[in-house]
């Protein structure tokens, strides 16, 4: 920001250049192609296993969700690396696609599990066929949920640096690195930064404008049933799981079937194992210290932010909706400026770095933790002060405690996302430190798909065990919307 | 056990007045009931008492200790005000014995009684478990309990510290209509037992009638009335008492003295709450008597309405030969239909009202 107003009249023309407009034009591009593909196939695998008679449904909806696990980049380099001419705007879009229509399928399977089935049934009494019913009554209900995973899709595309990058299709994030570090006048990528952050805010009202009417409550403290399934005829039934098999092996089988082949090239070329160890014991190292710092902040905020409403709070709910929006290359460009200017003595260490992951991920983890306090009811705490117990007593007895297993899956959420981040790592990152990310990431840049492979299989393996986890938590928690 | 007076309290929630000048004394080692319609206020009287909510203006104290007035506010864990919230709401992640024994912990301060050592809070917990009729319920997580059980284990919980007060928030309302009467009964004689100085918020006016040494009626942040429970039936101060407490027979009349005449003949009064001249008669269903038989003495009605209720039937009846018409209610066993004549009669003193 203080780069950009410095710059001045500048801005303006940095703004009106025709390469700026086509940047915003192909941007935009990806960002609908990616989220409306997203939606697509994020309903359709949520209905098929949520309401149908579709065969391995609980297999299908435990694997569909695990390409949460594979970083873009990771994807990316596993496409590239297969097939060449996966590079541009069809690779981007593919990739990015299957990398991220979990988040679209999570809350909306979450959501039609939770529709109230007497309001099917009211539907169908009144006349209405089970198709028309599910387009009217169920899909209608589960649009806020599509809403709120088609947003995390839009940010998610806007904000992909390394995908982007390693399929050379040119959007914002790629940009600005590129500017950033192809000259000393950082003016155009302080630019470039302020109109993606722009562009977010807008993409991030217009979802909340289309919820808005949506918004609803449960009405009444019905027992909550199970719909029943729609049968599947012997066709419709075949047609699905091609369809589900075809998005399964495209997100999971064929990148990791990737990734190994090349990994058995590079074991006959010999693998640096000492710096693959050091690699996955820094990403560790980082991942956890960040999770701590991050998590260390949450946990007031979202506790005040659940507990006490008020004008306040509700601030800072907005200032952490807001980081939501912030990709990730904005924040370390914004820090690297910070240290440069300001503290010149932590650029380039640990603790910088950290600032950064807590500033990207705090919402993930005020929103698990929000969630997690929210669910038990503030009586029980007014109890436990009726009983004699001081405030911070309540807290350490029993608001924590209540809490404790949402606050847990918030920070295995955190470790994951810092496991998967790239720009921030690869601008702030101490110097000489690797993490696996970086290393993939140098290895892609020279085209050494044999050296890199290894790098993105253990960044694979070490997602895989949180996002599992996390998978079962949401299972008892129902906080998809901040996954 | 103490007793608790309220004086002058005033609360408002934006434009709505949730307790308007509220004076209550509840009086020490007796279970009093505030009744009332809900959104009235009682809940949050409630949670003043108990220091959840400050009020605006007004003074609170327990036991001669004052606890919230102008420029004090002792917070809830040092009042010695327990709660017994709707549902119960047992601590989820304790067991029923962790649960009792919650209010026992060491580190409690400023109350009678202060920290019991270990071995003396498990004998405190095993005497309340007992007192609630849930001895060896101790290692019972909340969700294995029943309803029932749970509000008795909330109630244990309430009351092992030895609070100077115990407040109950519509206790029952959770509970299913049979189980609702065997609870309510269960409560009212352990509060009984331990002599507590207690106070149980409610809607329900057979609860508050039923359970209560005394009644607080309350509307729109007001207490209309606070009286032993026969007399806020059977004598209430005004006609928005008397139509909250129980079913009431309206009849137009005429007071002079300690008379009222009205369709159903001349009526004795119960003490004069109104000025002589034309009033509001009211009188109890269950004072009009219905008789089949024609030829007895009485007023002459036709049967428009049965409603069976099982124990007793509810009548709604068109007096004859009365203009305009008069409606009145009454209870019976006596097996009717719809289109029946019957000779009705009324039995005890009226009240009589402003009209």
């Amino acid at each position: 920001m203080v780069r950009a107003v410095e710059a001045g009249d500048r801005v303006g023309r940095i703004l009106l250049r025709p390469s700026t407009i086509e940047l915003v034009g192909r941007s935009l591009g990806l960002v609908v192609v990616v989220t409306g593909l997203c939606l697509v196939i994020g309903v359709g695998v949520a209905a098929l296993v949520t309401r149908t008679s579709l065969p391995g449904r609980r297999w299908v909806g435990a694997l569909a969700a695990l390409p949460l696990a594979v970083p873009s980049y990771v994807a990316a380099f596993a496409w590239i690396a297969a097939v060449p001419w996966a590079r541009g705007f069809v690779g981007a879009a593919i990739v990015l696609t299957l990398c991220t229509y979990p988040y679209v399928l999570l809350p909306v399977a979450a959501a039609m599990r939770g529709v109230d089935p007497a309001q099917e049934e009211v539907a169908r009494s009144l006349g209405r066929g089970p198709w028309r019913t599910f387009w009217s009554v169920t899909v209608r209900q589960t649009w806020p949920a599509a809403a709120s995973g088609a947003l995390l899709v839009a940010l998610y595309t806007l904000s992909d640096f390394g995908a982007v990058s390693l399929l050379q299709y040119d959007v914002f994030t790629r940009a600005i690195h590129t500017s950033y570090r192809a000259s000393f006048d950082r003016t155009p990528a302080a630019v470039l930064s302020l109109l993606l952050v722009v562009l977010t805010v807008l993409i991030a009202l217009g979802e909340r404008r289309s919820r808005r009417g949506l918004e609803q409550a449960r009405i009444g403290s019905g027992v909550s049933r199970r719909s029943d399934r729609i049968r599947l005829g012997r066709w419709a039934a075949a047609f699905s799981s091609v369809a589900v098999l075809a998005v399964l092996g495209l997100a999971l089988v064929f990148p990791v079937a990737s990734l190994l082949y090349w990994f058995a090239t590079g074991l006959s070329a010999g693998i640096d194992a000492g710096r693959l160890v050091t690699s996955a014991g820094t990403t560790i190292l980082f991942a956890v210290l960040g999770a701590l710092v991050t998590m260390a902040l949450a946990v007031p905020v979202g506790v005040l932010v659940a507990r006490y409403r008020s004008r306040t709070s509700s601030a800072i709910e907005l200032a952490a909706w807001a980081g939501h929006a912030l990709p990730g290359i904005v924040v370390a460009l914004a820090l690297v400026f910070f240290g440069v200017r300001v503290a010149q003595p932590i650029y380039q260490r640990t603790p910088l770095l950290l600032i950064a992951y807590a500033v990207l991920f705090l919402p993930a983890g005020v929103g698990a933790v929000r969630a997690a306090v929210a669910m038990s009811s503030p009586r029980v705490e007014e109890v436990a002060r009726s009983l004699g117990s001081s405030p911070l007593d309540v807290l350490r007895r029993v608001t924590l405690p209540l809490a404790a297993p949402g606050i847990a899956a918030g920070t295995a959420l955190v470790v994951l996302t810092i496991m998967k981040e790239l720009p921030a790592t690869l601008l702030l990152r101490p110097t000489g430190a690797n993490t696996l990310a970086t290393s993939l990431w140098t290895e892609t840049g020279v085209a050494a798909y044999a050296a890199a492979a290894p790098y993105a299989l253990a960044l694979v393996v070490l997602a895989v065990a949180p996002t599992l986890w996390l998978m079962h938590a949401q299972g008892r928690l129902a906080a998809t919307e901040d996954l | 056990m103490s007793d608790v007076t309220l004086r002058g309290v005033t609360k408002s929630f934006g434009a709505t007045t949730a307790l308007d000048e509220v004076d209550l004394d509840l009086a020490s080692g007796r279970l009093t009931a505030v009744l009332g319609p809900s959104g009235c206020g009682k809940t949050t009287l409630l949670r003043v008492v108990a220091g959840f909510v400050r009020p605006d203006r007004g003074t609170v104290s327990v036991d001669g200790r004052l606890v919230e007035g102008p420029g004090k506010h002792v917070p809830p864990e040092r009042r010695g005000v327990a709660v017994v919230p709707q549902e119960g709401a047992l601590f989820p992640h304790l067991d029923v014995a962790a649960n009792v024994g919650f209010g026992l912990a060491a580190g409690r301060r400023g109350r009678p009684g202060g920290s019991l050592g270990h071995a003396a809070a498990k004998d405190r917990v095993a005497e309340m478990l007992d007192l609630v009729g849930l001895a060896g319920h101790g290692d019972r997580r909340p969700d294995q309990l029943s309803g029932g059980q749970q509000q008795r284990v909330a109630l244990a919980r309430a009351l092992a510290p030895s609070p100077e007060v115990v407040v109950l928030d519509e206790p029952f309302s959770a509970l299913d209509a049979g189980l609702r009467a065997q609870v309510r009964g269960e409560v009212r004689s352990v509060l009984h037992a331990i002599g507590a100085t207690a106070v149980i918020v409610t809607h329900d006016q057979e609860e508050a009638l039923s359970m209560a040494d005394s009644v607080a009626v309350m509307d729109q942040g007001r207490v209309l009335m606070h009286a032993s429970p026969v007399e806020v039936y059977q004598r209430p101060l005004d006609l928005g008492v008397a139509r909250f407490v129980g079913d009431l027979v309206e009849l137009p009349g005429t007071k002079s003295g300690d008379i009222v005449e009205t369709a159903l003949g001349r009526l004795p009064l119960h003490g004069a709450t109104a000025a002589d001249g034309p009033v509001l008669a009211a009188l109890r269903p269950e004072q009009i008597r219905v008789d089949a038989r024609l030829e007895r003495d009485g007023h002459r009605a036709h049967v428009d309405d049965v409603v069976f209720h099982g124990h007793d039937t509810l009548v709604r009846l068109t007096l004859l030969g009365v203009v305009p018409a008069v409606r009145v209610t009454a209870r019976t066993v006596a097996p009717l239909r719809p289109g029946d004549d019957v000779a009705v009669r009324v039995i005890g003193p009226a009240l009589a009202y402003a009209h």
